[in-house]
Formats: C-alpha cells, sequence, structure tokens
C-alpha cells in the first residue's frame, strides 16, 4: 500500500531523515518509535507532503506522490492529524467533522453557494456521515459544543475524529496518546484497533512505550535519522541497537 | 451550519426583500426631497457595498488594506470604459468588478501566502501602487488632472425595453437605488456564501491553514478566491464612485480609505455579515450628526471611535447578541 524508499531530508547542515525505507501492506498497525528528535515526525511530514524529501520516493497504491502538496495527499486517501493539539478554535465538533468531508464534495463553488441540487446532497451525505463518525468516536453528547471548550483528551479525539471525516485509507498518527492519562491511552488503543478493523490502515508516532508495544503489529525504530531496526515488538524488545538507543531507560519504557 | 442552514434559505430572503423595499421607500420620503441626506444615504451604501469585501478577506484570516487600490482600478476602467471607449455604464460597472477581480487574483495568488501584519503591510503598499500608477501613465489616465465630466449613466434597455432610465443631471434618486440594490445584492450574496459550504472553508482558513489543506482543501485557491470576490466588490463599489461623482483623481481611493473600509468592519463586528454595513452606517451618520460641533467635529468623533472600540472591542453586533444569549439563557433557567 505505501511504499517509501530512500527517503531523505537535509535541513541546512543536519540530516534529519536519513534513507529511511519501508513498506507497508494495509491493515498492519506500524509504529514509528526512537528517542527524542530522531526524525520520527519529520519522517511524518514528508509522507504528507507536508515537507518535500531531498532525496527518495514515497508511493501510495503504486502511484508516486512525493512532494505533491498535503491537500493532494489527502485527496489521494493519505490523512495525518498533528502531535500539538490542532483544531478549529471557534468550530463545533460537529462542524469541525462536516468539513473534514469537503473534499468529496461533488458541488462546484458557486453551486454551494446558491444551494443546487447537487450540494445539497452532498450536504446530506456530510450529515450522514459526521454521524458515524460521531459514534465511532463516542462523542455524539459533545457534537455541538466549541473545540475551543473541550478538554485536553477530548481534543487529541476530536483531532482523530476531524482526520477520519476525511475519510483516509491511511492514518498518520502524530503521538496520539500525547499527555493522556493512563485510561486515556487504553481508550485510545482500542479505538486505534477499530479504526483498522474499520479498513483504515494506522500509522502512529509515538512515545508511550507501553502502549505501543501492544497496539503494534510492526515497529520501525529511528534513531539520529536512520532506521536501526523493524520488526514485530517481540523482536524490537530484544533487539540490541534498540536496547543502546534507548540505554538508561529501558528498564522503565520499554518493559524489559 | 454548513449543513443545517442550506433548508431554511428562503424565510431570510423574503425578510430581507422586505426590508429592502422598506428602505427604498421609506429614505426618499424621510429626507423630505433632501439632497443631503440623499448624498449621505448613497455614500453609506456604496461605502458599504466595498467594505463587505474586506469583511470577507477578514474571514479567511487576512487584514486586507489594498480595497481602496482595486476600487481604484474599478473607477477607472469604468471611467476608461464610458469617456474613451464609448461603454454602456451598464457594462461598464461588472467589467470593473471582473477585471479588479482578475487582478486581484494575480496579484493576490503570489501575496496570500503572507500572513498578520506582513499581509496588511504589503495590501497598504498595493493601494499606493496603484495610485502611482495612474499618475504614471497620464495618456491614459489623465494623471492628477484625473478624469473628469464622465456622462452620466445612460440607459438600460434589453430587445428594445427600457429597463433603466438614463440618469438626469442632478437627479439624486437614481444613484441612491442604485446604490441601495448595490448594497442588497452584495449583502445577499455575502450572506448566501458565509452560510454556504465555502463559508464553513473559509472560517477554517482564518482558524487553521495547515489542518484544512491536511484535510484536502486547497488551501491556496480558495483564499485566491475569497481575495478575487473581496477585488470584485471593490472594483464595482470604485465603479460606482466614478459615475456618481463624475470625476476619477488618482486621490479618489487612498490609503487612508482602505483604513475606514476595515474600521467599518470592526465597528460592526467581524462575525456578522452584515457587520461592515452596521459599522459604516454607525459611524457615517454619528459623523454627520456631530456637524453641528463645525471644528469640534474630528476631535469628538475620534474619541467616540476609542471608546467604541475600548467598550465592544469585537463590535457593536457582539453587544447585540451577548443580549440575546443572556435572555435565553435566562429563559432556560
Amino acid at each position: 500500500m505505501l511504499e517509501v524508499s530512500g527517503l531523505t531530508k537535509v535541513f541546512g547542515g543536519l540530516t534529519a531523515v536519513n534513507n529511511i525505507s519501508f513498506n507497508l501492506s494495509k491493515g498492519d498497525i506500524l509504529s514509528i518509535i526512537g528517542p527524542n528528535g530522531a526524525g520520527k515526525s519529520t519522517c511524518f511530514k514528508l509522507i504528507a507532503s507536508f515537507l518535500t524529501p531531498t532525496a527518495g520516493t514515497v508511493r501510495f497504491n503504486g502511484t508516486d506522490i512525493t512532494g505533491i502538496g498535503p491537500s493532494n495527499v489527502a485527496l489521494r486517501g493519505i490523512v495525518r492529524t498533528f502531535q500539538e493539539n490542532t483544531f478549529f478554535q471557534d468550530m463545533s465538533v460537529r462542524d469541525a467533522i462536516l468539513l473534514g468531508h469537503q473534499k468529496d464534495c461533488k458541488a462546484s463553488l458557486a453551486g454551494m453557494i446558491f444551494r443546487t441540487p447537487r450540494s445539497r446532497q452532498d450536504n446530506r451525505e456530510a450529515s450522514d456521515y459526521a454521524d458515524r463518525v460521531l459514534e465511532m468516536m463516542d462523542m455524539q453528547h459533545l457534537a455541538d459544543t466549541v473545540a475551543g471548550a473541550l478538554p485536553h483528551g477530548m481534543l487529541r479525539r476530536l483531532g482523530i475524529a476531524v482526520a477520519l471525516a476525511a475519510k483516509p485509507q491511511l492514518l498518520l498518527l502524530d503521538e496520539p496518546f500525547a499527555g493522556l492519562n493512563s485510561d486515556e491511552t487504553k481508550k485510545g488503543v482500542d479505538l486505534i484497533r477499530k479504526i483498522r478493523d474499520a479498513g483504515i490502515t494506522p500509522i502512529l508516532v509515538e512515545h508511550d512505550m507501553t502502549a505501543v508495544m501492544s497496539v503494534s503489529e510492526r515497529i520501525l525504530v529511528v534513531n539520529f535519522g536512520s532506521k536501526i531496526a523493524e520488526g514485530t515488538p517481540a523482536e524490537i524488545q530484544r533487539n540490541e541497537k534498540v536496547i543502546e538507543a534507548y540505554l538508561g531507560a529501558e528498564d522503565e519504557e520499554i518493559g524489559l | 451550519m454548513a449543513g443545517g442552514s442550506s433548508h431554511s434559505i428562503a424565510k431570510p430572503i423574503a425578510l430581507g426583500v422586505l426590508i429592502a423595499l422598506g428602505y427604498f421607500i421609506a429614505v426618499p420620503l424621510l429626507s423630505g426631497g433632501s439632497g443631503y441626506v440623499l448624498n449621505v444615504v448613497t455614500t453609506m451604501a456604496a461605502v458599504s457595498f466595498i467594505s463587505f469585501g474586506v469583511w470577507l478577506t477578514f474571514a479567511i484570516g487576512r487584514i486586507n488594506l489594498a480595497q481602496a487600490g482595486f476600487a481604484l482600478i474599478g473607477a477607472y476602467v469604468t471611467a476608461i470604459s464610458v469617456a474613451h471607449l464609448g461603454l454602456s455604464f451598464w457594462v461598464a460597472l461588472p467589467l470593473s468588478g471582473l477585471v479588479a477581480a482578475i487582478i486581484g487574483g494575480l496579484i493576490g495568488w503570489p501575496v496570500l501566502r503572507l500572513k498578520g501584519v506582513y499581509f496588511a503591510m504589503i495590501t497598504l503598499c498595493i493601494t499606493e501602487a496603484c495610485r502611482l500608477t495612474a499618475l504614471s501613465f497620464p495618456g491614459i489616465t489623465r494623471g492628477a488632472q484625473g478624469m473628469v465630466d464622465l456622462p452620466l449613466p445612460g440607459d438600460l434597455s434589453l430587445f428594445g425595453l427600457v429597463i433603466i432610465p438614463a440618469f438626469e443631471k442632478g437627479a439624486r434618486l437614481p444613484f441612491f437605488y442604485l446604490a441601495g440594490t448595490l448594497m442588497m445584492l452584495g449583502l445577499l450574496f455575502m450572506w448566501l456564501l458565509d452560510t454556504s459550504r465555502v463559508g464553513a472553508v473559509f472560517r477554517s482558513l482564518r482558524q487553521n491553514e495547515d489542518l484544512a489543506s491536511s484535510l484536502g482543501i486547497n488551501v491556496a485557491k480558495y483564499r485566491v478566491v475569497a481575495f478575487m470576490v473581496a477585488c470584485f466588490y471593490a472594483g464595482v463599489g470604485g465603479g460606482f464612485f466614478a459615475a456618481l461623482q463624475q470625476n476619477v483623481y488618482p486621490t479618489s481611493f487612498q490609503v487612508i480609505d482602505s483604513v475606514y473600509f476595515m474600521v467599518y468592519c470592526f465597528v460592526g463586528g467581524l462575525e456578522f455579515v452584515i457587520g461592515p454595513l452596521i459599522g459604516a452606517l454607525v459611524m457615517m451618520t454619528s459623523f454627520e450628526l456631530l456637524h453641528e460641533f463645525q471644528r469640534y467635529q474630528t476631535v469628538i468623533y475620534s474619541g467616540l471611535m476609542i471608546l467604541c472600540i475600548l467598550l465592544m472591542p469585537n463590535g457593536i453586533l457582539s453587544v447585540v447578541r451577548r443580549r440575546s444569549s443572556k435572555a435565553k439563557g435566562a429563559n432556560n433557567a
């Protein structure tokens, strides 16, 4: 589904991502982990075309999508979430989710403004789909709440809800568990499985090792911009290079 | 908003038509044939029409100080079309809007990447650049002498049927009706836009362009569309003033006018489509009412403006809404 080959990004003299390659098939839950500043998020931004790689290609469903721009990537079915709480401050949860449907609207600009039958059809579809997303995310009771008034945990959830509303095939989750308590993280892990079961392939960049080990089917470890290991959670836990990269923290964090 | 409001556009439009009819009948009656009042109301209507464009650029999160520049472009297009090319005013007016929109699109494409104060600064420069351009091509624009004695709008007829009779010299009512119609149509379109899906997309751009683009929304396209619509409003409004005053000078629209268009939006309230209209109404009538105070007029006016911004930082309409939501809260309790 996704083929990343030789992905490299150089900022001035710093090589943030160095020659990373991996493949992903539909339905696999892949996590990218690594110490702070290892280049995980940069890798994400390169896949989602928020940055243009210095070298290397990203292919999705057989087509080259390297550097085609964030909105074009989204149109092809790759949607990302953001590490920080990124949301539409003054919009209600429902309105934000409705906006996710924008790319699937078939009416023209003028059609939307003058309410042609086509655009009314779009609105009905958007509304139905928003209800489904709200249900899946268990956020029906918050539909009319303005995003700015939500607590942190719910904002993380809203970020995923809005991304889901854009009907991705591949969902890039940038630290979905950041700042969540253990209960919320547990719910998050269940949610990611649920998303996968709905036919959307998730990729995570994450720091929370317990969560990563329990949710991932495959893990890719990055350090200083380069891939140092790839495998199942069990393989990764035994991998010496990985232990070395996390040295000093392996007891608590990897759970060895 | 994007979903629900589409079903219920008939009622507000019917109400709007009633208000419009009331305006067209009541204002001339109340003015009692006073040319002064009609002039003020006409100017107010046309100025709020231009300000709707500024409001729209606010909606996508940009402070637009180029509006006077594009109004100047529109004014010259109308003037040149009717004076040199012999076009009918009724063709020249929409043409002015189109030319302004196209130029706006070309300039806007690169410039709209800028945000905040940088966008405000560059649009301020655009207004100034338009004035200097008008000065630099005296062959076409007659430079600082300006284009004067422009013909009044002729009649508009379709298939031999006269729809709008030719404007007579010295008559104020035709311009009052024209400005009023422009204002109503301008407001109607803005309202349709704001309550549609496109309006929701514009608001999303103001709040977070990165998130919008991650959802597959072509941010660059939508910003340019918004800016072009704004420039269209400026162009048509500028063309109207060229016909009203029968002249255009490079100083007809300057940076200070851009600032005024922006201030009308602020005073009325940026959250409301009708904000620019309320802002222009309140500011222009209060300025005229202060006429009594002669040389203190401007001082008192500025003082009132400062008070207004201190007490109602989100515009006059925000106070109305706060009242109504409080009342609602009381009813629920």
